[in-house]
């Protein structure tokens, strides 16, 4: 149906009530993940044409969930872990020493399907968890990131370096954190990407997988 | 979504032990000078797992393999040791190297085979050990009486969404942002009630024919209620919308007294000329039998005749707060546009239409809805009326707690599963407010004014001025959508049909869905009299802009709706949730009794009977076990945690 140019305000409002929705759900993700007052800045990044990153203080969740959900109605958009000190400019996402400040450890599995054909990653989300249990000590979130899982365990509080040798045992603690898991995959005959480095980028709830069809990427547990 | 302080979180230390040592990772020999960090890391892990491993596997890491008490038929030899307390390990996720950790920290390896076979004798039996956990599962020699893995409860209220001031429509959206802003509440309690407010001041005087060219009419007649917690003041928020309509109510009120008066003179006046007219006739009719003319007697009986008593004027009443059915039936005889029925707690109401007896009162309501139909009312002692047009409008506020309990109810095929709860379209149930802040400034009163002003003129609305025809057979003017809206309504249509039928949906839910077909022209009619009363807008049919208005709230309320029958857990469920958060903080000790926990007073578990019932949901998912003693024929439930629950307390 064609519109008048003035009913299409009318449209978008029927979509603004779900936006609002997956806008919420990013902004307490950002706010759970960095809780109150981190330093410096996070990096939205998406890589369409060419890889962009957009710097926000790290305290502005509502800007960022914003943006996040605007990014990701029509491509992929990407949360980089790490904090930095200051805002790169959107060509540059900066190395894991320029990390200044880490909200945790996280897996990103990538499971058997149309996205992924690798005979050598776990068939199902449920062989994905097992790779999980290596680490006994149950998740923070589980994330269903549209075609694998992508699982947070989170500190109990911004782990802000202090020094040069905090960062290098934080690179040191993922780089043992991956291997773990990789070795727990290993033993079912899987393989897991290895994404240890702290400059890593993972989905942001709220947001879409827009591999093959339109996924949301939603916190499936706890929900 | 749970809470940020709800979420497990943990610090750098808590995990390290658990991880892979890179230098370590594919050479499994553990060098001496490292053992110290290794007995250490060991420790820590084990403490972990003291809830969740069996005594006998315990006992054998720590004590070393001959204290090892095999199940029966089992081996009890050295090896059979390391068997049983590998596959017990592997069953808790451990990786190799996590269980090489604990043979070279604990007697189990250090007093065992282990010691003297070296890391082959070790890497076979973990080799076998996993196969075996691969192909059977996790070992159950890993629980002390065979508890299962919890499973968690079913999630709670699913998220709502939010109203958008440009949901409101605009002839009321300053004033009710402005309401919500002063008064800290959710805008979605005011606009919920004031659309409601708004389909009673319209009932029957003009409905909407949904299709373009088809006779189903819809009366935009309109149940509502706000749903939230006594602090989120419900009262005062529906108090507020309802101030126009008592505006209303008093010049209407003054307006009968100004007819009444008048009207009382004349009836004294046609009394005493029938009476004084009556003695006349008495006196004529004597002297006609005499004189055998009956010509003057029937002149006076012609005139006693004409003497009628005047038009009694009518009270309009727009309104009713706690009038019986019969009462009700009075005032609809004499305001066939229909009436709003106003309550606090719609809770009461509820539970009174639930009794015994009240079954003719519920058919009364439910016949209400429609707007469109008759209903007769038989009297005992008093004769049947029948009121030709029933159209009632309902709005109020009500709990989380009875709502919850009145959705159980009415969604297990008990009394009240009539199609009465559905009926409530425009319930809305937000989120409170994550924050309050002092707001004290002057109303804006230009808002309020045309606002207080649309309602006013949706009062005294001409149909035919509207261009509305009285094509339905009970004469009720109607208007239909514009091309353009109905092209949209139509496709709405079909998508909620289409998902009707894909039987997704719990019942009731689904029942409360097909009450949309009606729902959305009914607001769209509404918001289209708004704009028209306001003047903004000018056409003799319900336009676009007010039909995707109406769709955009569908929308909205589905999400509250699905937050209504997702809160119809058994009200055990909610006391199971309360009871296992007071678990999980700890207030409740393992083998706490029914009493101790009841005597605490927390919400939802106040009685014994809800935390019994709370803790057999509990034991039914695996996170307890009640156990009950007697002595002296006195018996005493206890609960027993999960090993898991114990280790988090």
């Amino acid at each position: 149906m064609v519109l008048p140019a003035r009913h299409k305000e009318m449209y978008s409002m029927l979509a603004e009530t779900e936006a609002h929705r997956r806008v919420t759900t990013a902004r307490r993700f950002l706010r759970t993940l960095y809780m109150e007052n981190p330093p410096g800045y996070m990096g939205l990044s998406t890589f369409e044409a060419s890889s962009v990153t957009r710097w926000l203080p790290a305290h502005s969740f509502s800007e960022a969930a914003d943006l996040a959900v605007e990014l990701g109605e029509k491509q992929d958009v990407y949360l980089n872990i790490g904090l930095r000190a200051e805002d790169l400019g959107d060509k540059r996402r900066g190395t894991a020493e320029e990390v200044i400040a880490l909200p945790g450890l996280w897996a990103d599995i990538d499971v058997q399907g149309p996205a992924h054909k690798a005979q050598s990653l776990p068939p199902t989300r449920r062989d994905a968890l097992k790779i999980i249990k290596g680490i006994p000590l149950s998740p923070t979130w589980i994330i269903d990131s549209g075609h694998g899982l992508q699982v947070w365990w989170l500190f109990k509080e911004l782990w802000t370096f202090e020094s040069e040798k905090e960062r290098q045992r934080a690179q040191e603690l993922s780089t043992r954190f991956q291997a773990t898991l990789q070795a727990r995959a290993k033993e079912y005959g899987w393989r897991v990407d290895g994404t240890h480095d702290l400059a890593r980028v993972l989905r942001i709830p709220g947001t879409y997988n827009h591999k093959l069809e339109l996924k949301e990427v939603e916190i499936a547990w706890p929900r | 979504m749970p809470g940020p302080d709800d979420l497990k979180r943990y610090n750098p230390d808590d995990l390290e032990p658990y991880l892979l040592d890179i230098a370590g990772r594919e050479e499994h020999e553990v060098s001496s000078e490292r053992n110290g960090h290794v007995a250490e890391d060991a420790a820590v892990l084990l403490k972990l797992l003291k809830g969740r491993l069996s005594s006998r596997i315990l006992s054998a890491i720590e004590r070393g393999p001959e204290v090892f008490e095999p199940a029966e038929g089992k081996d009890g030899s050295s090896s059979g040791a390391d068997a049983a307390v590998c596959t017990a390990l592997i069953g808790e996720g451990l990786t190799d190297k996590q269980i090489r950790d604990f043979y070279n920290a604990y007697p189990i390896g250090t007093r065992g085979k282990y010691a003297r076979r070296g890391d082959d004798y070790l890497t076979g039996t973990l080799k076998n050990a996993r196969e075996w956990v691969n192909k059977n599962g996790k070992s159950k020699t890993t629980n002390d009486d065979a508890w299962e893995e919890p499973v968690s409860l079913p999630e709670g209220l699913p998220p709502v969404a939010r109203l958008v001031p440009s949901m409101v429509p605009k002839p009321l959206r300053g004033w009710l942002v402005d309401v919500s802003e002063r008064m800290q509440i959710p805008l979605d309690f005011v606009a919920a009630a004031a659309i409601v407010v708004a389909g009673a001041l319209v009932g029957r005087r003009v409905g909407i024919y949904p299709k373009r060219y088809d006779d189903w009419l819809v009366i935009p007649n309109l149940w509502g209620a706000v749903v939230g917690r006594p602090s989120l003041m419900k009262s005062p928020a529906l108090a507020e919308v309802m101030k126009p309509l008592s505006r209303l109510v008093a010049e209407a009120y003054e307006e009968y007294q100004e007819k009444k008066q008048p009207y009382e003179t004349e009836v004294m006046v046609a009394d005493a000329t029938k009476a004084a007219l009556r003695d006349e006739l008495k006196t004529t009719a004597k002297k006609a039998i005499k004189s055998g003319d009956r010509s003057e007697l029937n002149k006076i009986a012609r005139r006693s005749q004409d003497a009628e008593l005047p038009e009694e004027p009518v009270l309009r009443r727009y309104k009713s707060e706690d009038s019986t059915v019969e009462k009700l039936t009075e005032i609809l005889l004499e305001n066939s546009r229909g009436i709003l029925i106003h309550r606090d707690e719609l809770s009461g109401w509820l539970r009174n239409l639930d009794k015994q007896g009240r079954e003719g009162d519920r058919s009364f309501y439910l016949e209400g809805w429609n707007g469109s139909g008759s209903f007769d009312v038989d009297r005992i002692g008093r004769g049947s009326l029948h009121i030709p047009a029933l159209c009632l409008s309902i709005l109020g506020g009500i709990q989380p707690g009875p709502i919850g309990a009145y959705v159980y109810q009415a969604t297990q095929g008990e009394q009240g599963d009539d199609g009465l709860l559905q009926r409530f379209q425009v319930l809305v149930w937000p989120d409170p407010p994550a924050s309050w802040r002092n707001v004290d400034r002057w109303p804006e009163n230009d808002a309020k004014n045309r606002a207080y002003k649309v309602f006013r003129q949706l009062d005294a609305l001409d149909p035919q001025k509207l261009g509305a025809s009285g094509e339905d057979e009970e004469g009720v003017p109607a208007i239909r959508f514009t091309d353009e809206a109905q092209g949209a309504f139509d496709q709405w249509r079909g998508e909620l049909e289409n998902r009707l039928r894909t039987a997704k949906f719990p019942s009731a839910f689904e029942s409360h869905l097909a009450k949309y077909r009606s729902l959305m022209p009914s607001l769209a009619l509404l918001f289209h009299l708004m704009d028209f009363v306001d003047g903004t807008q000018e056409s003799d049919a319900v336009g676009l802009k007010a039909a995707l208005r109406a769709a955009a709230w569908c929308k909205y309320l589905e999400t509250h709706a699905a937050r209504l029958y997702s809160s119809a857990q058994n009200p055990a469920m909610e006391a199971a949730r309360a009871l296992l958060e007071r678990i999980r903080k700890g207030d409740v000790k393992d083998g706490s009794s029914i009493r101790e926990i009841y005597r605490k007073q927390w919400a939802k578990l106040s009685s014994p009977e809800t935390v019994y019932k709370a803790a057999e949901v509990l034991e039914g998912f695996g996170w307890l076990r009640v156990e009950e003693n007697k002595t002296g024929g006195r018996s005493t439930k206890k609960v027993h945690l999960h090993p898991t629950l114990r280790a988090e307390g």
